[in-house]
This record gives structure tokens, sequence and C-alpha cells, in this order.
């Protein structure tokens, strides 16, 4: 029974960085309705700046996230200047297109690092215990600013200005350009938005995970799975898809044994494609409008 | 449509028949090898070609196939001693049923959701093989013994033997898929891909071309696996991994989706570029991304797809570009 409340109060905490991923996929998804192969190397890239800048600059991690977050959101940027003229005609290109910047960036990380994960050292060091449940902090610190940074985002699309019009592009793209919205722009801003999320994930789980080239297509993976369980373009759902991705994944460890956790993910996945009409119209009566 | 169906049909048995005996007589052990692993990936990517092709489907699950069959393959070699044609019946039917039980549970969906759902069947299939420890070894992988490589019991297969069946099964195979375009089954697929209602409204359903288009896919996948089990001799995990699902979507995508030609073309770049850029490792891996970036941006329809819509060499190149500047001016 201790064992299981620890595993699921890790499970949460992972769950709430699942999320963090998967809310810029999501908004992706959504928005442009295309699929960023690449998006689990803005994650490893990510956890590469925290790399940098704490362990081989000698400077504060906390500084690390920042470039955690700058490095992602520019290449998302760049990429979507080099797509953006082949989105509108042909999704499967892109689909192509951003397979070959995840190798490039995966293979030129593997090189940088001799293809070694390397470890990161904790922000804060040290462990929090409440009974038999251990958090180390380092845990605490990701999935606290995950949650932060979740909420920031979905407050940030439903209120400001911003926000608001890359909501309406994702409902309907044509209206959206009839009443003057710069649909380039906002696509633009959600490719840098994805960059962010899935960047600043990375760095706070630098220390928990190390960092290594190729966890890229996993993390992707992953966050797909948490997409479709919440449904696309829902941030609040790819919350909710995140913890209960991360409090089953770790139920099962607890139960069945770590090798078949990433099986639940999967099981999940078609359980939510087959029931994906009554799940909707139960949870996501407004899913229309994303955020 | 029709004709330029079978200019590339035929184009594509001509190269697969002239290449078989050339390199047999040949005989340049490097060459053939090369020329084995295209082979099989064209295997790999005419499966998957059969769906993406003629149904407009997405599968991101085509190693499932493959990793079924190559594993079904070994393992009944290993343990009934029945050899390279058991183990290819055995990887058949259940790649068979694999593929009915996929195609019904994903009767519903399309797109983005029917990619990620044959994403999720595979990954569970490559789940069970690495864990599955008593019966595939798990992360080990499989070997196969030289006593357990025959075709039937009492006949055994040598290197070359095995080459010689890998060139046989893909003329077959690009045969039979050229059959299947042409006949009503193929033209019916195809009809659904063009209209789903417009084909339901003839007596078309669409659901059951799916299935037997979805069925064909399968089935090639998993023969494919079984010859490149018996080619190499040893067999990981990795075979059903998401690695091959997506390098035979790159392979498709790349040689022109719906063309026959285009899967042989997609296996021969991606086995022979990497060897041609002479980069090893990483940067290797780097430089072929970047000319595989290249390419989808200046050939969006892929190459045969590209080829067949402008017209081959200089005349198809500035067809294209004029196409091109025509298309950024109405922009």
């Amino acid at each position: 029974m201790n064992a299981i409340l620890d595993q699921l109060a890790n499970g949460v905490a992972t769950g709430l960085v699942y999320a963090l991923v998967a809310a810029g996929l999501s908004l992706l998804f959504k928005g442009l309705d295309t699929v960023n192969f690449a998006h689990g190397e803005f994650y490893v890239l990510g956890g590469v700046a925290t790399f940098v800048v704490s362990v081989q600059l000698h400077l504060s991690p906390w500084l690390g996230l920042v470039l955690a977050m700058a490095v992602p959101a520019v290449i998302a940027i760049v990429m979507h200047a080099v797509l953006g003229g082949i989105l509108a005609k042909n999704p499967l290109n892109v689909l192509l297109a951003t397979f070959a910047v995840s190798l490039i960036v995966s293979n030129l990380v593997s090189f940088a690092y001799a293809g070694v994960p390397q470890p990161v050292p904790a922000f804060v060091d040290g462990a929090l215990t409440l009974g038999p449940v251990v958090l180390t902090y380092q845990r605490l610190i990701a999935a606290a600013g995950s949650l932060v940074a979740v909420v920031a985002l979905v407050v940030w699309l439903r209120r400001s200005r911003t926000g608001r019009s890359l909501r309406a592009v994702a409902d309907n793209r044509e209206g959206a350009r009839i009443i003057g919205i710069d649909t380039r722009k906002v696509d633009r801003i959600v490719f840098a938005v994805s960059g962010v999320t899935a960047g600043l994930a990375g760095g706070f789980m630098a220390p928990v995970t190390q960092v290594s080239p190729f966890a890229g297509l996993p993390v992707m993976v992953t966050a797909f799975v948490v997409v479709v369980i919440g449904g696309v373009g829902s941030v609040v759902g790819a919350l909710v898809g995140g913890i209960v991705l991360g409090v089953v994944e770790a139920l099962t460890v607890a139960l069945a044994g770590v090798q078949w956790s990433p099986l639940v993910g999967y099981v999940l996945l078609l359980v939510v494609l087959l029931f994906r009409g009554p799940i909707e119209q139960l949870l996501l009566r407004r899913r229309r409008v994303i955020a | 449509m029709r004709r330029r169906q079978t200019v590339e049909g035929l184009i594509t048995i001509a190269v697969l028949v002239i290449a078989w005996p050339v390199l047999s007589l040949a005989h340049v052990p490097y060459v053939q090898s090369l020329a084995a692993l295209i082979a099989i990936y064209y295997l790999l990517a005419v499966s998957l070609n059969v769906i993406m092709g003629y149904t407009d489907l997405i599968s991101f699950g085509q190693a499932a196939f493959f990793g079924v069959g190559a594993y079904s393959a070994v393992l009944t070699a290993t343990h009934l001693g029945a050899g390279l044609l058991g183990g290819v019946l055995v990887g058949v039917v259940l790649s068979a049923v694999l593929a009915l039980v996929v195609s019904s549970v994903s009767r519903t969906l399309s797109g983005v959701y029917f990619a990620l759902a044959t994403m999720a069947a595979a990954e569970i299939v490559h789940i069970v093989i690495l864990n599955w420890v008593d019966l595939t070894r798990g992360p080990l992988g499989l070997s196969l013994k030289g006593a357990d490589r025959v075709l039937v019991p009492g006949v055994p297969l040598s290197g070359d033997a095995v080459f010689q069946l890998i060139m046989g099964v893909s003329i077959v195979v690009t045969i039979g898929i050229f059959l299947f375009v042409r006949s009503d089954t193929g033209v019916r697929t195809i009809g659904v891909r063009e209209n789903a209602a417009l084909s339901a409204s003839i007596g078309i359903v669409p659901t059951r071309q799916r299935a037997i288009a979805f069925l064909i896919s399968g089935v090639v996948a998993s023969v494919g696996g079984a010859l490149y089990a018996f080619n190499y001799g040893i067999l990981t995990p990795a075979v059903s991994s998401l690695t091959y699902s997506a390098l035979a979507l790159l392979m498709v995508i790349f040689g022109g989706k719906g063309t026959i030609l285009g899967p042989l073309v997609g296996a021969a770049v991606f086995v022979v570029l990497p060897e041609a850029i002479g980069l090893q490792g990483a940067l290797g891996q780097v430089a072929f991304a970047v000319v595989l970036l290249i390419v989808v941006l200046l050939l969006p329809r892929g190459v045969v797809g590209s080829i067949a819509t402008h017209g081959g060499g200089v005349g198809g190149a500035i067809g294209m570009i004029r196409a091109r500047t025509a298309r950024k001016k109405e922009a």
C-alpha cells in the first residue's frame, strides 16, 4: 500500500510534466492540423540548454531554464519559416520534413556528446518525505513548474488578445483571416509556444532523467497519447490526460513491473480512440474552442 | 491513370527481373547484400503503399507486421524445425489475424486517428515482443542456428539461395500488387479512396475495402520480415519498433505514394544514400536527413510522383519549374 501511495504521488508529478509537453503539441495539432515529429527534440534541446548552462558554464540552472525555452522557440520559428509554404498544400510532407529535422537535431546532440547521456545536478538537492511518499525536490520543482506553465498558458489563451486570435484561427482559419487576423503570424506563435512548452519540460526533467540524445521520440509519442486522451486542442484536456497517464503508468509499475509501463499509454490511446465519441460528449462539451 | 500504372508496373518488374540475374552472376557480395536489403525494404514499403496509396490511410505501425513475420519465421524454424516456408506460413496467419483485428477496431477512424491507432497497436506488439523474454529472449534478440536455416525440413538454404528467394518474392509481390490495382477489388478500393460516400452509394462497402487492403498490406510486410530474419540470421525487437514503421513511411512518401515504382525508388535511396554519403554514425544520419529535407521541399509529390506528373529528364524539370513559378504567381 505504501509503495502504491509513493508511486501515485510520483505518477501525478510525472503526469504534470507530460501535460506541459503535450499542451504545445496539442495547440499545434489543432491550430495547424499537422504533426510535428520534432516536438520531442524540443524537449531534448531544453535538457541540453540546461546542461550547457549549469554543467559546462557553471551558471545557475534557473538561467538554463530560460535558455531551455528560448532555443527550441527559435528553432520552431525557423521551422515554420521554412515549412510554412508546404504546410497548407501537403501535411504528409510536413510529417516527413519534421522527421528530418528530428533526425538532424537528435544526431547532432548525439555527436556533440559522443552518444552518452549527460547527467545534470538537481536544481535543489534533497527530497520531501511525507509518510510513505518520497518526492525529490527536483521532481517537485518539475511538477509545480509544469503546472504553473500550463495554467499560465490557459490564462494567456483565454485572456490575451494574441491568445484569442490563436483560438480564433484554430476554430476557423478562413473566418479569422476575414476579420483581419494575420494567420501566418499566429501560426508562427503557435510553433514558438510549442517549442517553449517542450523545452521547458526538458529543462525541468534534465536532472531527473539525464539528457539523452534520442529521448525525443518516446517523449513525442507520450505527448501524442496525452493529446488524444485529453482531446486535441485542449490544454486543460492535456492536463487531465497527462495526470491520468502518469498515474496509470505509476500504478502499473507498482503492480505489474516497470517493463509493462510503456504499454499503458498505448492501451489507453486505443481505448480512447474507440470510445472517443462518448468520452468527448461527457467531458468536453465545448471542445470546438481551444484552451 | 491506367496507362501510367501499366508503364510504372512494367518498369518496376523490369528493373527487378534484370537486376536479379545480373546480381546473381556478377556475385559481388557487398553489392548483393545491399540489393537484398533494398528488396526487403521494398517489400516493407510496398506493403505500406497498399494502405497509403490506395486507401489514403496512413499506417504508423507497419513494423508490427514486419516484426511478427520475422519473429514467427525464426521461432517456427527453431522450435518446430519447419524452416522458412513453415515460418512464413505461421507469420502470414498471425499477421492476417492482427490486420483483421486492427482494421475492425479502427474501422470508424480516419486521418491522424487511424495513424495513431495503428501506432498504438504496433507499439503494443513491440512491447510484448520485448517483454515476453521466455519466448523471444527480449532485448537480446534471437539468432538462427545453421541447422534450422532450411527452406523445408531437409532442404538447406545457403546465403545465396536466400538472396534468390528475396529477389523472386519481390517480383512475385510486385506482379501481385500490379494485378490487385487493376482487379475489380483494387478499382473498388481506389474508388473508396476517391470518394467513400459515392462508392457506398453504388454498393461498395468502404470498411470492407479498407480491411482487404490492410490484410494484403500486413501479409506482404510479414513475408518481408521473414526474409529479413533468414537473410541476416539474427533478430532484435528493433524490427517491430517505430523506427521501422517510420522508415516504411518515409520510403513511401519519398518515392511517391500510390505509385508502383515509388516504393522501390524509396527503398533503393534509403539503402544506398547512407552508404554513398560514406559518413558513419551520427553525422551520416544528419547528412541523410538534410538530403531528405531538401527533396521534400523541392519534390513535394515524391520522386516518382513528381516525374509522373511532369515527365522525366530536362523537359520534366523545366515543366516542374514552370508549374512552380505559375503557382507562386497565383499566390
